[in-house]
Parts: structure tokens; sequence; C-alpha cells
């Protein structure tokens, strides 16, 4: 029996606009700022996880910063 | 019947990880070359079974039969009611994948969805809403609230398409309205990559994330079309919007719209509710005609339901403030008293009115999932 050809459902990917920042090879003695997404409890986990990493890796945790409200237009 | 570069399971349109090629009944991909568009795989024997445990290998589709997509029917599908669009273009481009949706490989989908020729505008119209930024599609992608993008089709196309806009318009059984809706699904499955687990984090999923597609029942409205009134002058028209599943509300007592609309209004100031935090959310209310013909008859406008609906889909300011520890408020809510009721949305423009369905006494309300905006748009190949 000759068997069919199909298409795949799936396609080209694009590339993106905006590529994330390379990480650093050694976090120590760095500055570390965490973002805060507005997620409640993000604060007091992103806070808890800055803590840790100063302790681990010697590098310098400046706080939890938030970023402004969105999708509020009218 | 082989490609010669089958082997290549690694070549450019191949399957997104080497262990697909093993996967059973996969025959690896083969380029046909100089076409970009046209990756395709071989089946050896071309059954239902056969074509369902490829894709189910390879994660695709959404676990029902599926209509093959072989070049015949895709080309059908591309040449029927789409004038001289060009298969290649790119509508959109759609995240959290970034894929690339042409026109054609819309087509693929539609097709693997049961669509028939003729319907691939529809589609095409309603990823291209979804590509537009007020829909935030990102975000409704990748949330783990339920949103699923309902389609809403309007004018000459309900008839000519045979879409139902009548009784059980959000039900099964009429073709066009179960595969559109279902087209846009694996659209945002296979193309944006928003499958469960990978780009859509969903807890639970909803049932309308297999297929959510309407019609607006235009000749049981008292009112104009939808998209007139959002300024869409087209013979057709598609409208977007990204919330739950429909929220029904009943009503077989009320003679007036008030007692009727009361319960709309009670649907809609829940708690649980994505929108309550989220004062620029979206609600959709979805009048069946026998409701909307009651509140018409008492000289109500479509612009008096969402100002009475405004009005009254209200909580105190205090119960919403316990609720919730994160908001997206207008500043003027947040100078309501505790004592005052707070409205579950920012303004009466955020609560869309249309009538769909058949008879009975039955009316729902669509929350959205909050930081997102429909789109209409006219309907266009």
């Amino acid at each position: 029996m000759t068997g069919i050809r199909i298409h795949s459902p799936e396609g080209s990917v694009g590339s993106a606009a905006v590529h994330r920042a390379a990480s650093p090879d050694v976090l120590a003695g760095l500055r570390l700022v965490a973002l805060d997404n507005g997620k409640p409890g993000a604060e007091r986990l992103l806070g808890r996880v800055g803590e840790r990493l100063a302790e681990r890796v010697g590098l310098s945790f400046e706080g939890v910063r938030r970023k402004g409200q969105r999708g509020d237009t009218l | 019947m082989k490609d010669p570069n089958a082997s290549d399971c690694n070549a450019p349109g191949a399957a997104p990880n080497a262990s697909d090629c093993n996967a059973p009944g996969a025959a690896p991909i083969a380029r046909r070359s100089g076409e970009e568009r046209s990756p395709e795989l071989e089946l050896a024997k071309g059954t239902p079974e056969e074509l369902m445990e490829l894709f189910e290998s390879r994660g695709w589709g959404d676990g029902l039969p599926l209509v093959p997509p072989t070049e015949e029917r895709v080309e059908r599908m591309l040449t029927t009611g789409t004038g001289d669009a060009s298969p290649d273009a790119i509508v959109a481009s759609l995240p959290p994948r970034l894929g690339e949706a042409t026109r054609h490989r819309i087509a693929v989908n539609a097709v693997l969805a049961g669509c028939q020729p003729g319907l691939l505008p529809v589609v095409v119209t309603a990823v291209r809403a979804l590509a537009r930024p007020e829909i935030n599609l990102r975000g409704v992608n990748a949330t783990t609230h339920p949103v699923a993008p309902l389609v809403i089709v309007h004018g000459a196309a309900v008839t000519n398409l045979g879409f139902n806009s009548g009784l059980g318009t959000f039900g099964p059984g009429h073709r066009a309205n179960a595969t559109v809706g279902r087209a846009v699904r694996f659209v945002l499955m296979h193309i944006a990559g928003a499958r469960a687990g990978s780009g859509d984090a969903s807890t639970q999923g909803q049932p309308s994330k297999y297929s959510y597609c309407i019609a607006e029942n235009t000749a049981a409205s008292p009112w104009e079309s939808y998209p007139r009134s959002v300024g869409v002058d087209a013979a057709s028209a598609v409208t977007v919007t990204c919330g739950e599943n429909p929220h029904n509300f009943h009503d077989m007592e009320s003679e007036y719209p008030a007692g009727i609309l009361e319960k709309g209004a009670s649907v809609m100031s829940t708690l649980g509710s994505n929108n309550a935090p989220v004062s620029s959310a979206e609600f959709f209310a979805i009048l069946g005609p026998e409701h909307a013909a009651t509140i018409a008859a008492a000289g109500w406008t479509r612009r008096d339901v969402q100002s009475f609906l405004f009005e009254r889909a209200r909580l105190p300011a205090r119960v919403l403030r316990g609720a919730f520890q994160v908001t997206q408020w207008r500043p003027w809510l947040h100078a309501l008293g505790d004592d005052d009721l707070m409205p579950v949305t920012g303004h009466p423009d955020h609560i869309r009115v249309l009538v769909a369905g058949g008879a009975g006494k039955h009316s729902c309300i669509i929350p959205s999932w909050g930081m997102t905006r429909s789109v209409t748009l006219p309907l266009e190949p």
C-alpha cells in the first residue's frame, strides 16, 4: 500500500526582537537586584532567594524592586 | 516512497528533537527542495490510527481524531475563498514560540481540525486579531488562568459559511463552529507553542480550550450589529475575546429588563473572577434572543444594558480590598470608601453586549482573563 505525505502544522520560528543579556560566569562580588512581578508573595520569595544567593556566592543583594502597573489604560 | 534526505532528523524544519526520529510511525521530516513552506512527513499506510500515533508522539493535536493534511487538502483550503492572497506571507508571529503563522501553515491546521474549504479566511482573521497587542497573546497563552480565545463570527459569513448563531451556538453539532474554534486552538498549540506544560501553564485548563467559536445572531438582535457598535463597518467580521467558559444566568420570571440583568450582574460580581482585581478587564454579556427582546421592548439600548450592568455589578470596596493583595484599579476606585460599592470593571464600555443563541430564557457572562482586550476585525482573506 502506498503511503501518503502530510504537512507539518508547526512551521518556522522567527527571531526575538529582544534578547536576554548573557549571564555572568561568576556571581561573587556582583550586585543583585530582584524585580517583583507583582504576584502575591513574590517580594517575600525573591527576598529569600536574594539572601540565600548572597550567603552562598558572596554577591551583594540590594533588595527587591517593583515594576509599574500595566494593562490599565482607560 | 521515501525522500532521499529523510534520514536527516536535524535538518531545518525537522522534528523539535532528535528523539522524535524514533517515534512510532514517524518517518523523518523531508523538505522538498526549494520549498520553505512545505516540510512533510510520510505515513506508510495513511490510516487514521497511524496519523494519531504520529501526532501523539510529537505532542500535536488535541487527542481527538484528525484529518490528514495532505497536499491536495491543503491546496484546496488555500484556494477556496482566499482571493489571490499569498500562502507564504506571514500573517502573524505568535508567542511564546514566535512561530510564523503563514497562511499555508494556518491552512494545514485548519485541515487537521476538519475545516471545510472556505473557512480559512475566518481562521486567518482570528489569527490576525490574536496578534494584536491588546490581546496580549503571550500572557493569554502562558498564564495559569484557564483563558481561551473565543471567536465570534458576524455578518454575512454566518449564513454563507454555515455557522450556527442560534440554538446551541456554544454547543456541538455544527461543523463551522466546531472546526474553526478547533483550528484556532491548533494554531496556538502548533505554531505559537501553547501546549500544556510548555507554553501553556493553565493550572486546570478548561473545555473551551478544545474549541470556542460562536456566531452573533443579528437577525434576532434588537440592536445594531456588534461590529458596527465598535466602529467596524464590514459585511462580515470576526471578534476575538480571551476569556473563561460561559457563565450562564437564567431568568424565566422577569417581564422587565432590570430583573434579567440583575442576575447577569450577580454572575459578574464574584470574587473568583480574574477580572475583579483588574479594572480594565472586559466582560462579554451574551444575551439570548428572548432576554434581549424583553430588554429592548422596554426601550433599552445596548448602552443602557452596559450602564445598568456597570452600576449593579458591584461589591463593597472593603470586600474587594480584603480579597486581593495585588490590584490594577484606576485611581478613582482606590478613592472609594470601604462601605462604597465598587464596580467590578472600570467603565461601562468594558462590558460588551451582543445577542447569540436561540429560544429560551438563558444568557451568559464571559469574564476575560483580565489583562487582555477584545479585537474585532473585518473578515479578510
